[in-house]
């Protein structure tokens, strides 16, 4: 009797709804939902093969100034062996494009909700953070791979259009960068509340490196200008101050974590002692160059040291929990930037380093007096290597200026990383940079 | 009739055929007073009625035949009751008192090998009747081995099933394969079937916050095997179909002991007590201090870098010296790790027996088993109550139950720096000391100290396992039986640990103590009922059966976590400043119908025939139905009258069949369905934190059921009476529409999809032998051999799959190669004049390390799997004393040595890296120098996916040796027991191989179920010695 009756609503009986997770169908359909889905593509810039570890190790460890501690693990990317098949490229590649599929997905369908807690100003707002996590997103893969495929729909099939992108060229990535960032300048709130959520200054700020990156060095000075005279933020006294701190002025834009969604960085810098696993660690160059009064100053508090029986151990301490945020965009960049481009503009040497030596004052070390243009833009290169020993910008500096062949004495096509081979083998439209 | 009567009676022992043949139909006898008196007379085990069998009045002439239906009628004055004696060639006579009319007689088979009754699906065959291909293992044979888990006991027992211990963990999940295996990601296990429950034998161990590394305890575990009468192990689409989906990979019928009508309580011990070593010879070697830094050192020179290893005065670059290489000291941390002497213990009560109508069996039982590596631990408390009881003539109803109390005390042995035993233990150089001056544990490297792991964590298991069922069988006619069983499989597990403040895991200041427990719930439901009609008319044989099955199962998990503790007196979650919670609920159900017909003439010619639907929950509207027929055909060969002369050939049998399985193992139970997830919050602009929900699964809507078309060829030969039996199969399995996790193009914003994709061959035979080699009334000698081949082949694969192992890719599914091969450069040799490692290309080119790894085509692809696998066991008794010598072994399979590539990195990561192990002393050092391992520098050690560390894992294991005294019957009269043995028995008492690790057996599963040889951070599987009592009262 039972077995006919279960056999009336057999196909109920086969019809289960999954509780760990729902439908894709019912997902951004009111404002609580575009909410949530908004955070969700934030906590999305903050997984772990993005800024919650992997993309930030790619653009310090390959600056040359760290030593390689595990079997594997970043052997091959600390003495820039770039390598095609080496699982960094291909953690950061996936984890960024992940968070590009999270904003498309904002981007395509808070626009058609109809709901009236969603005003126009609360979805302008929704939707202009998603396209600055979009532009973000692009920003570091072509500072990273160059250009890359460029993706603006969600992705609802594992095979569809989205899985076959060609790649476009540098130009056309850097632009797609700066509309986005356009369109989200056009849709942000102007006010600053926290560091954590974009505004209009944040996309203001990425700008200003966008600028840099392009050698587009008036509008750089421009925009770096405008957040400078902000008032939204200033360089924390004394260098320590802001560390693992979360409303300091000093950020511009910082990624949030939490016990339930934690970062993996903390743990690949710390000793064993201190929870690390200690995966890799500054080179004796770093360690003195930081430990130097006159040019790390209080910047030595980037790296810490481990003394048992007998033997000393190095180890980065930027991170020491797996909550603390990770720092994206802070005001001592936003100076740099400045002084990078009005040296390289060669107009106003004394505001390049006046610039300088804000950065360089705040670091207790003695201002530097060199304002001649190689001069200063040799000064700025070193000011950042320190400024951001464990922030993803040495490779990238010494990538985008060709100085990597020099300094680190690489090729030049090592310039841009290796596609992963990976990505490659699934998608025949991807083709590989030159020389890999 | 009188005559054929007279022809049974003399020769009918003999001629079974002949009789048969002579046979006329049974009948009515004459009158002496007018009362007709029937029955029906069966087979006891099949209920086939039984045609031309004698029943006799006792103590009278008075006979009659069974007519084709097995039905007798005499007409006869006298009354009940009365004496029956019933007999028929090749059964035992049977002599009943009877106390009514229309009986059922049921004749049980004469002993004969090939009258043994082996379970089947849904039934019991005899094994002459065989179509299908299955092996038995009577579990007794192997007792005597440790290991926890009853399935880890039967390696090497049966042809075609290679089963290897995942690792010297009592209690841990193994690697089982039933002819090969046929998925990349659907779960490979066979379907485990426990008196009628089909259960759950995949780990629970969640993979939760904190890693879980090496440590997947098996539900199997749980099951006591000294409860179990046999194992069945069916293998060929004929045995397997009926299963449908289930038994793609095979099934493994577990029954357990029951007791036996009408006999008086019988009482069981049998108690083991031992212990266990880590096997000489077969411990990691590691280089001494004054090696570590001599090496050291001749890297630095050969990179041009200072000595790490130079006088402690002299400082360069601002960093002092580590003191000379001869003033290092060696400190060995293995010592703490390992539990030499490790206790093993056993004991087990039974009790069995039966009235006219009931029979029962409880049995009782306790083990515990250390492992060779401190802290490990494995026990478990069973209770076992199987009961039949018998409802007057038509209707019995019957119930089976296993309780099980399994706790553990487990540790992380295998991969990550986290809290795994080995890496903080072998992994440290030499060089360094374990404690400060003070007496403090120090920690190196990036792993724990390992006094830490084996003194101050603790991590407990708790699996609380029930198996239990209800079936009532109805006889609605003599040969109409009516089958429903209910049945459950519920496992509780719990696993709490707390990770102290000085383990990485817990490390003060940030993280203060982490704490973690873990509940979760297996809870699988299974109602079947069958239909079973059995027929004979002349000397055909009809038997139908139909059935349904519904089955759901549901995987719940609760996980809280706890960190930043006052101290580590404190280690309840509750007592924990910062707390955390985790919460899963998965459930799958499976909707079935089956049908089997089969059919024999005289025992003769066979056919069967099978077709199961399954439909799953899994799948999406309009693919979730799966159909899956199968068919078979059998030869008795030797029944055929031109075999008549052939005296010495007893037995021969040709088989072959054909079927359709399916699988839905291994996916996930939505993977059809785009998924988004929550759990990924975000803080809003005033910094408190927010919900977040984010895309999570890509949809398949035509996802579909996995299917293996199998081929099975095979013959059972019997020579010299059956003292010498012979099996051969060949089979050829084809497995299509594959499910898959597949790679996902990075740009859509996943990285794996689940489809269906692709297509496996698994093609091999098995050979299996046993023989009576010697047999007199004193001494008996008998040898069983098995051998078994399986290729495997991925016929068609859209793209490689190369993600198994995040960060090495070791490993590769590719068209044209055997599944979960692994994906290395190949090292050719080592330059004897420069000591360059130089790698040979896929495109016959060499090249260096460097210009060799730019290209990931430069790699090759390396198959592993053994090209002859399987066991031999030799027994002898000579009078009261017995012993059985039994060997495993496998031959041509590779064995990834991943501890050695951890631990021969040439010196690359500097002084206080990892340890170099005494391997890399036989590394180039001089124009000429014939070695494998080359010269210290970066360049000949930046690849980690080196072919050199892919090691010949062939081995000749002698597993275990038993040797047992039996007291003779006067001591047992006059001890007043049935029976009493006393026995010693020892594993692995020697292994035979050329592997250079510890074990080639182990495996452990990194990143993906169905890896293969991967050795890595776990223990060798023990050498043990134990002695075993058993009394029978």
């Amino acid at each position: 009797m039972i077995s006919v009756f279960i056999l009336s609503s057999c196909k109920k009986y086969l019809e289960i709804q999954p509780k760990n997770y729902v439908s894709d169908a019912s997902t951004i359909v009111d404002e609580a939902s575009a909410q949530t889905a908004l955070n969700g593509a934030y906590r999305a810039l903050g997984n772990n093969g993005y800024y919650g570890e992997t993309f930030v190790e790619l653009g310090f460890l390959s600056g040359g100034d760290w030593v390689n501690l595990t079997t594997g693990g970043s052997a091959n990317l600390v003495i820039q062996n770039f390598r095609p098949d080496d699982s960094y490229f291909e953690n950061v590649w996936t984890a960024i494009y992940a968070a590009i599929n999270g904003a498309n997905n904002i981007l395509a369908k808070v626009p058609g909700i109809q709901d009236p807690n969603l005003t126009a100003q609360l979805k302008g707002q929704i939707l202009g953070q998603a396209y600055f996590i979009r532009a973000l997103s692009y920003f570091d893969l072509a500072r990273s791979w160059g250009g890359v495929p460029i993706v603006l729909g969600p992705t609802t099939s594992a095979t569809g259009a989205n899985a076959k992108v060609s790649r476009s060229t540098l130009d056309a990535t850097w632009a797609q960068v700066e509309s986005d960032l356009d369109s989200a300048y056009g849709l942000l709130p102007t006010t600053v509340q926290s560091r954590y959520v974009a505004v209009q200054n944040t996309a203001v700020a990425l700008r200003a490196r966008l600028h840099l990156y392009k050698q587009e060095w008036a509008d750089a000075e421009a925009d770096a200008t405008t957040i400078i005279n902000s008032g939204n933020y200033a360089l924390a006294t004394p260098f320590s101050s802001w560390l693992y701190q979360s409303t300091n002025p000093e950020a511009i834009f910082e990624i949030a974590f939490s016990p339930q969604n934690t970062s993996g960085i903390s743990t690949q810098m710390q000793v064993p002692s201190r929870g690390g696993n200690y995966r890799y660690g500054p080179g004796q160059t770093l360690v003195n160059l930081l430990n130097d009064s006159t040019i790390g100053g209080a910047r030595s508090v980037l790296v810490a040291k481990q003394v048992q029986a007998g033997s000393t151990t190095w180890y980065g301490n930027l991170y020491t929990k797996n909550t603390d945020p990770v720092y994206v965009l802070r005001i001592a960049e936003q100076y740099l930037i400045r002084a990078e481009a009005r040296a390289e503009l060669g107009t106003n040497l004394t505001g390049a380093l006046a610039d300088l030596n804000v950065v360089r004052a705040r670091a207790g070390v003695a201002l530097a007096t060199d304002s001649s243009v190689p001069g200063l833009l040799l000064a700025i290169e070193n000011e950042r290597r320190v400024e951001f020993a464990l922030e993803p910008f040495r490779w990238f500096d010494l990538a985008r200026t060709g100085r990597a062949e020099t300094v680190l004495n690489v090729p030049a096509h090592e310039l841009f990383f290796p596609i992963p081979t990976t990505e490659i083998t699934l998608n025949p439209n991807l083709t590989q940079n030159p020389g890999y | 009739m009188k005559f054929s009567l007279k022809i049974s009676l003399v020769f009918g022992w003999l001629f079974y055929p002949l009789w048969v043949f002579s046979q006329a139909k049974g009948g009515r006898t004459a009158p002496n007073i007018q009362s007709i008196l029937h029955g029906v007379v069966i087979d006891s085990a099949t209920k086939y009625p039984i045609a031309g069998a004698t029943v006799r009045i006792g103590g009278t002439t008075h006979a009659v035949a069974t007519n084709s239906a097995g039905r007798f009628e005499f007409v006869t004055g006298q009354r009940v009751p009365l004496l029956l004696e019933v007999s028929y060639v090749g059964y035992r006579p049977l002599r009943v008192e009877i106390d009514r009319n229309d009986v059922v007689l049921a004749l049980a088979e004469s002993q004969s090998r090939l009258n043994d009754v082996v379970v089947v699906g849904y039934g019991t065959q005899k094994r002459k009747d065989l179509i299908g291909s299955l092996s038995t293992i009577k579990t007794a044979e192997v007792r005597s081995i440790p290991g926890g888990s009853f399935d880890q006991q039967l390696q090497g027992m049966a042809a075609g099933v290679q089963i290897n211990a995942g690792s010297g963990i009592p209690g841990q999940d193994l690697f089982i394969r039933v002819r090969g295996t046929t998925s990349i990601y659907a779960s490979n296990d066979p379907l485990y079937i426990i008196d009628g429950v089909f259960i759950n034998s995949g780990t629970l161990e969640q993979s939760t916050s904190i890693t879980a590394s090496g440590r997947a305890t098996s539900p199997i575990a749980d099951i006591n095997p000294a409860d179990i009468e046999s194992v069945e192990i069916l293998k060929d689409a004929t045995a397997v179909a009926i299963y449908g989906s289930r038994g793609a990979n095979g099934v493994v019928i577990v029954t357990t002991k029951k007791g036996d009508y009408g006999q008086k309580p019988t009482i069981d011990l049998n108690v083991n007590a031992g212990a266990s070593w880590v096997p000489k010879g077969r411990e990691w070697k590691t280089t001494t201090g004054p090696q570590h830094a001599m090496l050291i050192n001749e890297y630095d020179g050969n990179m041009g870098k200072p000595f790490d290893f130079r006088s402690v005065d002299s400082i360069v670059n601002g960093a002092a010296g580590l003191g000379t290489p001869d003033e290092q000291k060696t400190y060995d941390r293995m010592k703490y790790l390992d539990h030499q002497g490790a206790p093993l213990y056993t004991i087990n009560l039974a009790v069995h027996g039966g009235s006219k109508d009931t029979r029962y069996y409880i049995g009782g039982g306790y083990t515990r088993e250390d492992a060779i590596w401190n802290p490990i631990a494995f026990s478990r408390g069973s209770l076992k109550f199987n009961l039949d009881q018998r409802l007057g003539d038509k209707v019995s109803i019957s119930t089976y139950n296993t309780l099980s109390i399994t706790p553990r005390d487990q540790a992380n042995a295998g991969n990550g720096a986290n809290g795994t035993l080995l890496e903080s233990s072998l992994n440290i150089p030499t060089w360094l000391p374990i404690f400060s001056a003070a007496g403090v544990p120090l920690k190196w490297v990036n792993f724990d100290n390992i006094t830490y792991l084996t003194d101050h964590v603790n991590i407990k298991s708790v699996s609380l396992h029930y198996i239990g069922n209800v079936a009532v069988n109805v006889d609605l006619s003599p040969n109409v039986k009516l089958r429903s069983s209910w049945g459950v499989d519920y496992d509780d597990f719990d696993l709490k640990q707390y990770w102290g403040s000085n383990t990485n895991i817990g490390a003060a200041p940030n993280i203060n103590g982490y704490a973690q427990e873990s509940n979760t719930k297996s809870a699988t439901f299974v109602n079947e009922q069958t239909l079973q009609y059995n027929t004979a008319f002349g000397k055909h044989r009809v038997g139908i059966l139909v059935g349904n099955t519904l089955q759901q199962a549901t995987l719940s998990d609760l996980t809280a976590s706890g960190y930043n503790f006052p101290n580590n007196s404190y280690t309840l979650i509750s007592q924990a400043a910062s707390q955390t919670a985790l919460q899963s609920w998965t459930q799958n159900r499976l909707l079935s119908f089956f049908s089997r017909v089969n059919y024999n003439y005289a025992s003769k010619y066979y056919l069967e025939a099978t077709i199961r639907g399954d439909g799953s929950s899994k799948f999406s509207a309009g693919h979730r139905w799966g159909y899956f027929p199968s068919i078979g055909a059998s030869w008795n060969v030797r029944s055929e009258s031109f075999l008549e002369d052939a005296t010495a050939l007893s037995d021969l049998r040709l088989r072959v069949s054909y079927g359709i399985t399916g699988n839905q193992g291994g996916i996930g139970d939505f993977a059809a369905q785009g998924l988004w997830n929550s759990g990924v919050g975000y803080v809003n602009s005033s910094g408190a934190q927010q919900p977040g929900t984010g895309p999570y699964q890509l949809p398949n809507p035509n996802l579909t059921w996995e299917q293996t078309a199998q081929t099975n060829a095979g013959t059972n030969i019997g020579l010299f009476r059956n003292a010498v039996n012979i099996e051969l199969n060949y089979y050829n399995k084809y497995t299509t529409h594959l499910l898959v996790q597949a790679q996902a193009a990075a740009t859509t914003g996943f990285s794996t999809f689940y489809t269906n994709d692709g297509a496996i061959r698994n093609r091999g035979f098995e050979f299996a032998i046993s023989s009576v080699n010697y047999s007199t009334k004193d001494f008996k000698w008998t040898t069983e051999f098995n051998a078994s081949r399986n290729f495997n082949k991925i016929v068609r694969l859209s793209s490689p799959i190369t993600n198994f192992d995040a960060s090495r890719n070791l490993l590769i599914d590719k068209q044209g190669y055997a599944l979960y091969s692994y994906w290395l450069y190949k090292q050719d040799y080592v330059d004897p004049k420069t000591g360059a490692a130089v790698f040979r290309h896929a495109d016959g080119t060499t090249g260096t390390a460097y210009t060799t790894s730019t290209n990931a085509a430069n790699r090759r692809i390396f198959d592993i799997a053994p090209k002859l696998f399987g066991g031999l066991t030799n027994g002898f008794t000579y009078k009261d004393f017995d012993l059985n010598v039994f060997f495993t072994y496998e031959y041509g399979n590779k064995e990834w040595n991943h501890n050695r590539m951890l631990g021969e990195t040439g010196g690359t990561l500097g002084p206080s890296g990892r340890v170099l192990l005494a391997s890399q002393l036989k590394r180039w050092t001089h124009q000429g120098q014939v070695t494998e391992v080359p010269k210290l520098n970066a360049e000949n050690y930046s690849i980690q996916q080196t072919s050199r560390f892919l090691e010949n894992g062939s081995f000749l294991r002698l597993r275990s040796v038993s040797l047992g005294y039996s007291l003779p019957r006067g001591a047992t009269a006059a001890l007043r027991v049935q029976s009493a043995r006393i026995a010693f028995m020892a594993t692995n008492l020697f292994l035979v191989t050329k592997y250079s690790g510890a074990d080639p057996e182990t495996t452990i599963q990194q990143g993906a179920p169905n890896i293969q040889g991967y050795d890595y951070g776990i223990p060798p599987m023990p050498r043990s010695y134990q002695v075993n009592l058993r009394v029978v009262l």
